[in-house]
C-alpha cells in the first residue's frame, strides 16, 4: 500500500516545527529554507503535498462565546489595581502664571533638544531600577540597574544601532543588522535574544536564541555564539564558552536571579549594592575570597543570607546600610 | 513585546501587562477550555480565578518565556480538578476518562487548493480513532502552534512522550484515512460486480 520510507518521509515533515510554522503562516515563515527544500525534492512532490495538506487540514473549530469585555470587568473588579489618580485643580489666578511657565519650558526644551537636529534618545537606570525600552522597530531592551543605553530615533530605519554602558537583555525583531556598541567591543545580530554585560573591563555576552556575532575591539577578534553559548574576556582575549554536554549558559538576571561562579566577593557585593540600592560594609581581607552561588532580587535578607552563609559571615541591616562581620 | 518581558512587567506590578496578556490569550484559552467541558459558567469561573490569581500572586509566581503554556498549565489543572470534583483522588492522568471534545474541523478550501488526497470528512472520521491525549497533543501542536517543550509543560509529561503522542497520532490518522479509502473502494467494487 505504502512503503515505510514514504511513511516516515511524510511523518517527519508533518512533525517538523519549522515545516509546521511555514505551512501555518501561509508559506511566509522560514520560506527560504522550504523553497530550497522543495527544489531539491521535486521527485517527492506528492508526499510533500500530502504533508502540507495534512498540516493545513488539522484544524479545530474556533469556539468563542464568552463575552470577554464582561469577563474582564469582573476580573478587574476583583483585583486592586492601583491607578494613581492625578487631579489638579488650578485656580484662575494661577493659570496665567502656568502659561508663562509652559512657554518658558518649551523654549528650554527647544534649546536642549534642538528638534530636527538631534534625535538621540538616552535611557538611564538608577541603582536598584530595571526599565524596559521598546525601540522603534518593536525590539525590546530590558535594562538592568545602573546602566545606560543610547540610540538615534531618526536614523533608526537606516541603521539599528544601540550604545550600551552596563547590563541589558535584548530581544531583537527580525530585520536588518542590529548592533550593540560598548566600550569593549560590539555585538551584531539579525534577529534574536541575548544579554550583554559590559561593566568596567567585563564584556560578557550570552546568546539565548538565534545567532550572535561578538567583536572585541582591543584584540579585534570576533566569535559567533549559538543559543546557550557565552563569550567572555580572559587575559585580554575574547573567549568562546560554548554550550557543551547539555550545559548551557543561561541569562538568569532577567528572572531576578544573580549567579556567580568563582567570583570575588567584591564583585558579588558590587552587584548586591547595585540591585538593592544599599551600601555594604565588608570586613577587611575578604574582598579577594572566591564565591560561588546565587542571590535572588526579591528579598534583601534572603540574598544576604545566601551570600554570607557560605562565607561564614553574619550581617546586620540598618536602613539602607548593611554591615557584614565575621561570626 | 516578547513573552519574557511582558511577564516581567506583570511581575513588577504593571496592570497594563495583565490586560495585554488577557487580550492576547483569552480567545485561545476559551477554546482550550471548551475541549474539556461545555459548561460556560465553569469556564468563565476558571478563567476569572486564574487571572485574579496571577495578579495577586505576581510577586511569587515563577518566570516564563511562554505565557500561553504557563496559562494552559494552570487552566488545565484547575479545570480537571473542578470537573472531577466528585472523585476523591484527582490525577491528571484521568484526562483519558474525561469526555474531552478535541474534534477536528478541517477546512474545505484546502482540498481543491492543494489537490491532495485529504478529504475533510475522512480526516474528521479518522481523528475519532485517536486517544484523548493524542488529540490534545495534536491540538496544542497544530492549533496553538506550541513547541514540543511547551506541550511537555502543559500536559506534564516528558519530551519523548509528547513526540510519541504526536507521532503515533499522525501515523494513526494517516492509516485510518487510507483505511477509509480502501473501504470506499471495496464498496464500489461490490456495487459494480456483485449486484
Amino acid at each position: 500500500m505504502e512503503n515505510k520510507d514514504t511513511h516516515n518521509f511524510i511523518n517527519n515533515l508533518v512533525e517538523d516545527e519549522s515545516f509546521i510554522s511555514w505551512v501555518k503562516s501561509d508559506f511566509t515563515e522560514d520560506d527560504d529554507i522550504w523553497s530550497q527544500y522543495i527544489d531539491k525534492h521535486m521527485d517527492q512532490m506528492d508526499q510533500i503535498n500530502e504533508a502540507i495538506g495534512l498540516v493545513r487540514a488539522i484544524d479545530f473549530k474556533d469556539d468563542n462565546t464568552i463575552d470577554t469585555k464582561k469577563l474582564w470587568q469582573r476580573i478587574e473588579s476583583n483585583i486592586q489595581i492601583e491607578t494613581p489618580i492625578k487631579t489638579t485643580i488650578v485656580s484662575s489666578l494661577h493659570r496665567w502664571r502656568l502659561v508663562g511657565l509652559a512657554v518658558a519650558a518649551s523654549v528650554a526644551l527647544f534649546l536642549v533638544f534642538r528638534p530636527g537636529f538631534d534625535a538621540e534618545k538616552i535611557v538611564n537606570t538608577g541603582i536598584g531600577q530595571e526599565i524596559t525600552e521598546t525601540l522603534p522597530d518593536g525590539s525590546d531592551i530590558l535594562i538592568n540597574a545602573d546602566s545606560k543605553i543610547t540610540y538615534d530615533t531618526k536614523k533608526w530605519d537606516a541603521e539599528r544601532n544601540v550604545t550600551l554602558e552596563g547590563v541589558a537583555f535584548f530581544k531583537v525583531q527580525k530585520g536588518s543588522k542590529f548592533t550593540v556598541q560598548t566600550s569593549q567591543g560590539r555585538v551584531e545580530v539579525l534577529g534574536t535574544s541575548f544579554s550583554v554585560n559590559q561593566r568596567d573591563d567585563i564584556f560578557e555576552v550570552i546568546c539565548k536564541t538565534g545567532k550572535v556575532a561578538v567583536t572585541h575591539s582591543a584584540s579585534s577578534t570576533t566569535v559567533v555564539l549559538n543559543p546557550g553559548d557565552m563569550s567572555v574576556i580572559e587575559n585580554g582575549k575574547l573567549v568562546l564558552k560554548s554550550a557543551e554536554n547539555g550545559v548551557t549558559h543561561k541569562i538568569t538576571w532577567i528572572e531576578g536571579v544573580y549567579t556567580f561562579q568563582n567570583a570575588s566577593v567584591s564583585d558579588v557585593i558590587d552587584e548586591l549594592e547595585r540591585q538593592f540600592a544599599v551600601e555594604v560594609e565588608v570586613p577587611q581581607g575578604i574582598d579577594s575570597t572566591m564565591y560561588t552561588g546565587f542571590f535572588n532580587k526579591g528579598d534583601l535578607n534572603k540574598a544576604l543570607y545566601a551570600i554570607t552563609w557560605p562565607l561564614g559571615l553574619t550581617y546586620k541591616v540598618i536602613d539602607n546600610k548593611v554591615i557584614l562581620s565575621a561570626e | 513585546m516578547s513573552d519574557e518581558i511582558l511577564w516581567s512587567k506583570l511581575k513588577q506590578g504593571d496592570a497594563k501587562a495583565l490586560r495585554e496578556i488577557y487580550d492576547l490569550h483569552i480567545c485561545d484559552l476559551e477554546n482550550y477550555c471548551k475541549k474539556f467541558t461545555k459548561d460556560i459558567e465553569l469556564i468563565e469561573d476558571v478563567l476569572h480565578d486564574m487571572f485574579v490569581n496571577i495578579w495577586q500572586k505576581r510577586d511569587t509566581i515563577g518566570h516564563t518565556d511562554s505565557i500561553m503554556s504557563y496559562l494552559c498549565v494552570s487552566i488545565r489543572r484547575d479545570l480537571i480538578k473542578r470537573i472531577n470534583k466528585s472523585a476523591l483522588i484527582i490525577s491528571l492522568e484521568n484526562t483519558e476518562k474525561l469526555d474531552t471534545n478535541f474534534s477536528i474541523s478541517a477546512e474545505d478550501i484546502l482540498i481543491q487548493e492543494e489537490n491532495s488526497k485529504i478529504d475533510k470528512i475522512k480526516l474528521e472520521k479518522a481523528f475519532e480513532h485517536l486517544s484523548h491525549r493524542q488529540r490534545e497533543a495534536i491540538y496544542l501542536k497544530y492549533y496553538n502552534e506550541m513547541s514540543y517543550e511547551e506541550i511537555c509543560t502543559v500536559m506534564d509529561i516528558n519530551y519523548q512522550s509528547v513526540r510519541n503522542l504526536i507521532s503515533k497520532g499522525i501515523l494513526l490518522l494517516r492509516e485510518k484515512m487510507i483505511m477509509v479509502n480502501v473501504l470506499v473502494f471495496i464498496q464500489i467494487l461490490q456495487l459494480m460486480y456483485f449486484k
